[in-house]
């Protein structure tokens, strides 16, 4: 029986490593879509960038891929400081410039796709 | 009897020879961290592609020229290397491929694949 103070550290563990690799399957499905479509049908203008782009499909399928991109990096990121820095001193202001500088990342994307349509 | 605290430690990277798999390993964490550097300059060139005619003909520009062609080699070799090795750890989590053999098999598979993509993105972007 595992000690009650280490449940809900537990679950949170388990809610990012899913969200890891949730995460990777649409970001690799994503780039590899998107990839493929622009060598088999090369975007020839700003025209059909933009049409293609931010149609209402392919506008949330890219909001989607970002806000992938961000949570991934962010727990890879995260993980990589925790196994690496020790001192507690050190790992608490790394990880404090590295939340302000998701944050920022977040905001940045939200306005992109949810204010500017 | 060692206690936590006087343990000995042997981390001399040096000396240390990890199995491929390790190597992998340390290589995806590796392009991990390149890959995050990148995402504020990718989001960039994204948000300014969509912000109109300019915008779009500066980003093609970029992208086309010498300089802007070599650094999307580097990363587009650097995203193929983190997209196998990460395919390669999925795998393992869902048991496939966890012998030793077929593990290190798999990861010499990883590296000679990005080796691959290396010449053939060299040649399609140089």
């Amino acid at each position: 029986m595992m000690k009650p103070e280490y449940r809900s550290s537990l679950r949170r563990g388990l809610g990012e490593w899913l969200l890891q690799r949730l995460s990777s399957l649409y970001i690799g499905g994503f780039a590899l879509f998107v990839g493929v479509k622009l060598y088999l049908q090369p975007m020839q203008s700003y025209e059909a960038w933009t049409g293609w782009a931010t149609s209402t499909g392919m506008g949330i399928a890219f909001a989607i891929f970002w806000f992938s991109i961000i949570i991934h990096a962010w727990i890879g990121l995260r993980s990589v400081i925790m196994d690496y820095i020790k001192p507690f001193g050190l790992r608490f202001i790394i990880l404090s410039v590295l939340v302000l500088m998701f944050s920022a990342l977040t905001l940045w994307t939200m306005d992109i796709f949810l204010l500017r349509g | 009897m060692y206690t936590k605290k006087n343990r000995p430690v042997f981390l001399n990277l040096l000396l240390i020879r990890l199995p491929v798999g390790g190597v992998l390993s340390i290589t995806h964490r590796i392009t991990g961290v390149l890959l995050s550097l990148a995402i504020p300059a990718a989001l960039y060139l994204f948000e300014l592609s969509l912000s109109g005619e300019q915008g779009y003909q500066t980003v093609v520009g970029q992208i086309s020229s010498p300089l802007g062609r070599l650094v999307a080699l580097i990363l587009v070799v650097i995203f193929v290397q983190h997209f196998l090795s990460g395919l390669r750890h999925l795998l393992l989590d869902l048991s496939i491929g966890e012998d030793r053999v077929a593990a290190r098999r798999s990861a010499w598979l990883a590296f000679i694949i990005v080796g691959l993509c290396v010449l053939g993105a060299g040649s399609v972007l140089l």
